[in-house]
């Protein structure tokens, strides 16, 4: 399982629309890419599945996402709120290793959550950095500050950090829009690997990344959901001309304000 | 090779620098005149100044003693004990407070009332320090007066009991130290990156293991710039100090516990202001610059260790309890 679906949500900062409408079903262990241009809502709509925008002072969400067929809020109290969070993992835009050594952001959120000894963590942090090819790197600079480490790493490192609990569901904020090409390419090697168990919800600026990576991909446009589909079909045959200029690049703005919530 | 630049000559930078080179030279000066006023003390008894005691008495002696033969023996080893224990008592008071009430405005507080708590404290720390003596007679010293039963003066046969004593001393300090601790907290606390607490609740943690694995981990560096701030009020605190401390250089006995703590005390700072009436005999003025000096070689050392331990706190950053 690990499904996510968007009913009708629609989302607002205090007055402010940013999102309407979207009805979106993202598929078990597949990665899908959110694409369009910066203030589209892409972001607030990932946001939302973990309920991080609850933290946002005027935030209202309408309509309802499904995680796993429950609807995610429905959630009432804040420890069901907190057991959603610890199922699902983030990754944020920019890396944010805590200020601490790089084993102790491993162990962190583990030792938090499940009951279990120092060592029982180290093991589970050890492997989860060879998953995300890090440990080779690192492996006798475990204790060292993580900020010392390069971008690329620091990212690594997060999603490392992020596969500690078991999330099945992982949410990427453009994970890699602050990491040159080859941090990129490391990146996107072990999206493919994390994508056997997992189900991917990515938000990115980087069309080719999206061409490269997802599986699915929906392009949203001055908050709402101009077309959605397998990657290779959007991609080959975008059925709106939104988006066949957004994806060949030829977007300009002037062109596409009639786009407008509705 | 660079080319070398003719000299010209900047009014204001040399302006500048002469009141920074002003303000070095005025440091030494004020070192070398208190250890100049201090050295017949201090070349008299040596280390034993730091070491033995009986400051009360030997001021009295001093002040008696004929002109022909001035009496220089003086042990300050009370005074010490005074300061440090005033200063760390308080410091351990204030800490609780200000960083419960960092939090408290930091995290707790909607935004109005967080400003007009911050605005509180920092008219707090500009109280003059009488101020908080006076409050500190007239309130702690009565307060912490109920105390003191008979049973205790049994106990603690050797001097007699006032509500004037270390307690007091270290209340009275406490609310003199909390708001340069909470506003360096603050300071700390608000700059703490947002991404931090989403990191935090994106784990799934409580906003009461955010703050207290996350943001207070990581504002650390701020917090103990605070404290180190907040110490050296500590230290150099007299007047208010002196109005609630006792008079008496004693060294509190930790044997007695809680009841330690009602011993008259005689911080460094509050001697000089105390025995500053005995100051016409040039040995009892030579004595209160020896306690200066002290204080001045305390000051030098703390700020010296606190350096150090900023550097090794901040490198630091996040502890596991594991």
């Amino acid at each position: 399982m690990n499904t996510v679906e968007f009913q009708n949500v629609g989302a607002q900062y205090g007055d402010k629309a940013v999102l309407s409408g979207i009805e979106l079903e993202i598929p078990a262990n597949s990665i899908y890419a959110l694409i369009g241009p910066s203030g589209c809502g892409k972001t607030t709509l990932l946001r939302s599945v973990n309920r991080l925008n609850d933290l946002i002072r005027g935030f209202i969400l309408t309509g309802s996402i499904m995680v796993d067929g429950k609807s995610v809020y429905s959630l009432k109290d804040k420890e069901s709120v907190r057991i959603l969070r610890r199922g699902i993992g983030m990754i944020f835009q920019k890396p944010n290793p805590l200020p601490t050594s790089i084993m102790k952001n491993m162990t962190i959120p583990y030792l938090e959550h499940v009951r279990s000894s120092a060592k029982e963590a180290r093991e589970l942090a050890l492997e989860r950095l060879k998953l995300v090819g890090l440990y080779n790197e690192i492996k006798d600079r475990l204790d060292a500050p993580a900020i010392r480490l390069s971008g690329g790493q620091q990212q690594r490192l997060c999603i490392a950090r992020s596969l500690m609990l078991p999330s099945n569901l992982l949410l990427m904020d453009e994970p890699c829009s602050a990491l040159d090409p080859i941090s990129t390419y490391k990146i996107e090697e072990i999206l493919f690997e994390l994508k056997k168990e997992r189900t991917i919800i990515m938000v990115t600026h980087n069309i080719e990344q999206a061409r490269r990576v997802s599986d699915y991909t929906a392009f949203f446009y001055n908050g709402v959901l101009v077309e959605s589909g397998a990657t290779h079909n959007m991609f080959a045959h975008p059925q709106h001309d939104y988006t066949q200029k957004y994806v060949s690049g030829r977007m300009i703005e002037s062109v596409l304000q009639e786009v407008h919530i509705s | 090779m660079m080319k070398k630049t003719k000299f010209k000559f900047h009014p204001v930078e040399c302006l500048m620098r002469l009141g920074a080179l002003a303000g070095i030279v005025a440091i030494l000066f004020i070192f070398a005149f208190v250890f100049i006023k201090a050295w017949p003390v201090i070349s008299h008894n040596g280390l034993g100044l730091l070491i033995n005691r009986g400051f009360d008495k030997q001021i009295s002696e001093a002040f008696y003693a004929p002109v022909s033969d001035p009496m220089l023996t003086f042990g300050m080893a009370g005074l010490i004990a005074g300061t440090l224990v005033t200063t760390l008592i308080a410091l351990i008071f204030s800490g609780i407070i200000s960083i419960g009430s960092a939090i408290t405005i930091c995290e707790f507080a909607p935004r109005p009332l967080a400003s007009a708590l911050i605005a509180v404290v920092r008219l707090m720390a500009s109280i003059p320090s009488v101020v908080f003596g006076l409050i500190g007679a007239m309130l702690v010293v009565p307060f912490v007066d109920q105390f003191i039963t008979l049973d205790i003066e049994k106990v603690v046969s050797e001097f007699y009991l006032t509500g004037r004593n270390l307690l007091s001393a270290s209340i009275v300090l406490t609310f003199m130290i909390a708001p340069t601790v909470i506003t360096l907290s603050v300071d700390a606390l608000y700059s703490v990156p947002d991404i931090y607490r989403e990191t935090g609740y994106a784990f799934g943690m409580t906003r009461f293991r955010v703050i207290s694995r996350i943001l207070l981990p990581s504002a650390r560096p701020g917090i103990v710039a605070g404290f180190i701030l907040g110490a050296g009020r500590g230290i150099g605190e007299a007047i208010a100090v002196s109005m609630v401390c006792g008079g008496l250089g004693m060294i509190p006995d930790l044997k007695y516990g809680f009841i330690s703590l009602l011993t008259p005390v005689l911080p460094l700072s509050a001697a000089i202001i105390n025995k500053s009436e005995a100051m016409s005999v040039p040995a009892v003025e030579s004595a209160l610059f020896a306690c200066g000096a002290l204080l001045l070689v305390l000051g030098t050392v703390f700020s010296l260790v606190a350096r150090f331990l900023v550097k090794r706190f901040s490198s630091g950053g996040l502890v596991n309890e594991t």
